[in-house]
């Protein structure tokens, strides 16, 4: 039995704009084990990023959690002070970018922000400050490293910039990485480097990731676990290969049949007709009613519940659940 | 602060580059030497191409003999063709001699070299005043977005670039000097005193100072005020920020060590059109607060048409703006990384 | 059974995605309408207009009519009367409509010599660019005062189409600049290349695809230009180098100068005018600017 690292009950994360309360994330419930990669996967809009930041407590107005608990080494990262959530930003917990590039501050170097991260959460010394940062961007592979830790962003490339994203996430030894989109904006050839990478420094570092994205070739790489999110809610979670053979959702065995594969003859992709929803004001039911081929009557006028369908297996879809089931009610 | 040692030591490590790689330097001075030119072309041009009699001019409705009209011609050298004339005054003009007054007749060079240090005083200390209010308001009202002291900035700024900058001088004159008597009236120092020790001179003329300084830097600050606001907004909201702020760093620190140093790049490319301004501003802020300097004697000599005073003024200022935008160049180019000097 | 279904689901699809129909002229106005500051900024705009346009009708006194002096601000006579006994309110009134003239006036020049040489410089590049280029940031660079002050030294007699033909004579490199910088992002754009690589030549790319684009950063820079010039014009007059007939507010602060501080009000209130209605064009301008901008998207 795996160790529970992070939990998250209930979370609610609403963007309060102009036009009305955007629900990023209603009610989000995730579980991320000691040791485990967790893939959360969706289309763009769909808050999986909202729920990343709401873990950092990173939501800035006119953003702002509204409930929930995200449990933490047995403390809601909800509850704790600013303070306290400063010291587990990029050391307990920490985070990489969709944008390499420009996620480093260009004035300063590479070296003396991955330097600055050290320095804050580590009680080193200040000669062994620069040994560290060495020692971290050779175990990421950036090559000759003593030397390239005094460039500037701009001198390096989106997988070097990566590779130092990572190396200043992972330089102060976290228990949880959050990457959020890491591979999106890189070249295919460089996405398949960096997932290599993360492969090797999850066996060296025994850290658990979270690994957001939307390919789910790129998750199929990584990750052991699966939650699929859509409009802001999760709608399925189970471990990789139950999502890959039989993915319960429609909107998960949509995505599953959208992916283009070279063992099946197909004639036309199978996409899914419709755009995603807007998140101001839903209208009532399951946020994946108006473009779900199965849609009955009930769906249009209750959100369903997350239930276990099976043992480590989770739906929220009235296909499989009466009104009536909870997830709580089945113990 | 331990946060902008990197910086210094960059700042170091670029000047010691600037050095030895002349290039960049050399290259743009030498491209103000035709640019120097250029202007004074300009300027030759607009004075002696306009319509009127400058020997009119300078007598007003007096009768004028036929000798004397005769004798000025031939010594200002007015018979000649336009570009002898600019070819001859150019000349005389590297060699120091700018000529003389056409009313006193005294040399033109001693008159403006009197009259350099007190302008450059008021607007070497209005810099200063007006970067610091501004960059400071700048990044209060744009960390704190859309509250009480954002607005209140931002109108303070709004003020400033309306209102002509004479006007706000006269009602602070107004208010500050004769209605409360807590500044002089104008002047650069309280004449017929004698004061006991040079302290107490540099008092009294600090007083005079204050009023005309700050007058003179509220325009400029409520610009710098305006392009900081929205130049940190615009960096506030870049990757890289929230990469610091997940970092777990202090928002004191994101703000002044992260956000700052990279909105501050436009702001030192503007700050080199801050002489042109401060000097057009200087013109009438001297006027007004009988400050004896560049812009007062520019006015004067206007009103009377002294046209090699003009002439004479209108070149060295313009020299003085020349080499106020190189420094700049040179400045942003030391600041920002990114730029190669190749 | 599924294709029923499918039909159902694309009824759906389309009451999800309802395209906006919004023009670009309907997201400006909207954008606009939002903001108070936009709103303030109209008002003044336009009462200043209506001022300038129906001074006649509005003003309560002949402004040439000579009466009781030095009055200070009254009932009678809400902004006093000056050295003669003119009522100042009258004065200021009638000065917005010759300070409006000839800031209008102005920029119109600088419209026309600015957007010209900036459309050639930027959209034909190479050395013409340079060298239209160096001339104006020579002219940049020194102080716009300096140079008026000389330029006006030379005439016997400025009277208000002088001032008006050398201010624009002088505003236009800013201008130029700025269309010349839009031209040039433009003319790299792909949607240029398209037009190109289909054939329109180029007078049908300067104006069916360059020139829209232009044209709202124009708008903006004549709406912040207006008050520049009425600055100018102030200053120019104040310190006495402009005869201008009719009193200017710029003329009207020069009469009270004279008498500062003893009878303020002569120079508090056209001061005041001439702040009010930059102030009202600059948060008009601004407003535009932000409404404009087509990469904020607001909805």
């Amino acid at each position: 039995m795996s160790e529970s690292l992070l939990s998250i009950n209930d979370l609610k994360t609403y963007f309060f704009t102009a036009e009305g309360a955007v629900k990023a994330g209603d009610k989000v419930n995730l579980e991320i084990n000691k040791k485990e990669v967790l893939g959360l996967v969706g289309e763009s809009g769909c808050g999986k990023s909202t729920v990343a930041l709401s873990i950092m407590r990173l939501i800035r107005p006119p953003g702002k959690i509204l409930g929930g608990e995200i449990w933490f080494e047995g403390e809601d990262l909800l509850r704790k002070s600013g303070e306290e959530m400063r010291k587990i930003r990029g050391g307990k917990i920490s985070m990489i970018f969709q944008n390499p590039m420009s996620s480093m501050n260009p004035v300063y170097t590479v070296g003396s922000q991955i330097a600055e991260a050290i320095r804050l959460h580590q009680n080193v010394q200040k000669h062994e400050v620069e040994e560290k940062v060495v020692e971290i961007l050779r175990k990421v592979g950036i090559p000759d490293p003593s030397k390239r830790m005094k460039d500037y962003p701009h001198e390096y490339s989106g997988g070097m910039c990566q590779r130092a994203m990572t190396a200043m996430a992972l330089s102060c030894n976290p228990k949880l990485l959050i990457a959020d989109e890491p591979t999106t904006n890189l070249d295919v050839t460089i996405q398949a480097q960096i997932l290599e990478l993360m492969k090797t420094l999850r066996k060296d570092f025994g850290a658990s990731i979270l690994l957001i994205g939307h390919n789910l070739g790129v998750i199929s790489e990584l990750c052991d676990k699966v939650a699929v999110m859509y409009g802001g809610k999760l709608v399925e979670y189970s471990d990789l290969t139950t999502i890959f053979e039989k993915a319960k959702h429609p909107y998960t065995q949509a995505l599953l049949e959208s992916i283009p594969r070279l063992d099946v003859e197909t004639e036309r992709l199978r996409i899914i007709p419709g755009t995603v929803p807007r998140l101001i004001n839903p209208p009532p039911g399951c946020r994946f009613y108006p473009r779900c081929e199965y849609a009955k009557a009930i769906c249009g006028k209750q959100e369903p519940q997350l239930t276990d369908i099976r043992k480590g297996h989770t739906v929220a879809c009235f296909l499989y659940t009466s009104n009536r089931r909870t997830k709580s009610s089945d113990g | 602060m331990d946060a902008w040692v990197p910086l210094i030591k960059h700042v170091c490590m670029q000047l010691v580059a600037l050095v030895t790689l002349r290039t960049y330097v050399v290259r743009r001075l030498i491209l103000l030497i035709p640019t120097f030119f250029l202007i004074s072309i300009i300027l030759f041009a607009l004075i002696h191409l306009a319509p009127g009699d400058p020997i009119r001019a300078m007598f007003g409705p007096r009768q004028i003999t036929p000798e004397v009209r005769e004798r000025l011609t031939r010594e200002l050298g007015l018979d000649q063709p336009i570009p002898v004339q600019y070819l001859i005054w150019m000349s005389n003009v590297l060699r120091g001699d700018l000529g003389y007054s056409y009313i006193t007749s005294a040399p033109v060079f001693d008159m403006i070299s009197v009259r350099i240090p007190r302008t450059v005083e008021l607007m070497f200390l209005a810099e200063i005043v007006s970067v610091v209010i501004g960059i400071v308001l700048g990044v209060i009202s744009a960390v704190k977005h859309q509250s009480l002291a954002d607005a209140a900035s931002t109108l303070w700024a709004l003020i400033g670039y309306s209102t002509p900058n004479f006007w706000i001088g006269l009602m602070a004159i107004m208010v500050l000097a004769v209605g409360l008597g807590w500044f002089p009236v104008g002047g650069m120092k309280t004449s017929g005193v004698t004061f006991p020790t040079p302290f107490h001179a540099l008092l009294d003329h600090l007083s005079h100072a204050t009023l005309p300084v700050f007058i003179l830097a509220y325009g400029w600050a409520a610009y710098l005020l305006r392009l900081v606001r929205s130049s940190m907004l615009e960096v506030l909201r870049q990757d890289y920020i929230t990469t610091a702020r997940a970092k777990g760093l202090k928002e004191r620190v994101v703000i002044y060590k992260h956000a700052l140093r990279n909105a501050l790049l436009p702001v030192v490319t503007y700050e080199g059109y801050s002489m042109g301004f401060l000097l057009g501003g200087a013109v009438v802020i001297e006027e007004v607060f009988t400050w004896l300097g560049l812009g007062h004697f520019m006015i004067n000599a206007a009103t009377n048409r002294d046209y090699p005073i003009l002439m004479g003024l209108s070149i060295i200022i313009a020299l003085m703006v020349l080499i106020a935008n190189l420094c700049a160049d040179i400045a942003y180019a030391i600041v920002d990384p990114r730029i190669t000097y190749e | 059974m599924g294709d029923r279904l499918r039909l159902n689901s694309e009824k759906k699809t389309e009451e999800v995605y309802k395209p906006s129909k919004a023009t670009q002229l309907f997201i400006v106005w909207r954008k606009l309408r939002r903001s108070k500051l936009a709103i303030v900024g109209t008002v003044i705009v336009l009462s200043v207009l209506l001022v300038a346009l129906f001074a006649p009708l509005i003003a309560p006194y002949d402004p040439e009519l000579w009466g009781n002096p030095f009055r200070p601000p009254s009932l009678w006579h809400p902004f006093g009367t000056d050295a003669v006994g003119r009522d100042m309110l009258s004065l200021v009134i009638y000065g917005c409509s010759i300070s409006l003239y000839v800031g209008i006036g102005a920029v119109l020049i600088e419209l026309l010599i600015g957007v010209t040489v900036g459309a050639i410089a930027g959209y034909f590049g190479g050395k013409i660019d340079e060298v239209l280029m160096r001339i104006t940031d020579v002219v940049l660079s020194l102080p716009t005062i300096m140079l008026l002050i000389l330029a006006v030294s030379m005439f016997a007699v400025r009277g208000v189409h002088v001032i008006m033909l050398l201010m624009g004579m002088l505003g236009w490199p800013f201008m130029a600049r700025m269309v010349r910088g839009e031209f040039l992002t433009l003319k790299q754009s792909t949607f240029v290349e398209a037009a190109r690589s289909m054939g329109a030549s180029n007078w049908r790319i300067i104006l069916r695809h360059i020139f829209p684009n232009v044209v709202s950063l124009i708008i903006v820079l004549v709406t912040v230009d207006i008050p520049e010039y009425i600055f100018y014009e102030a200053t120019l007059s104040f310190l006495g180098f402009s005869d201008i007939s009719s009193p200017s507010w710029g003329i009207l602060l020069q009469r009270g100068y004279i008498y500062f501080p003893n009878y303020w009000w002569m120079i508090t209130f056209p001061g005041l005018a001439v702040f009010f209605a930059s102030m009202g064009f600059n948060l008009f301008g601004d407003s535009l600017r932000d409404a404009l901008d087509v990469t904020t998207r607001g909805r």
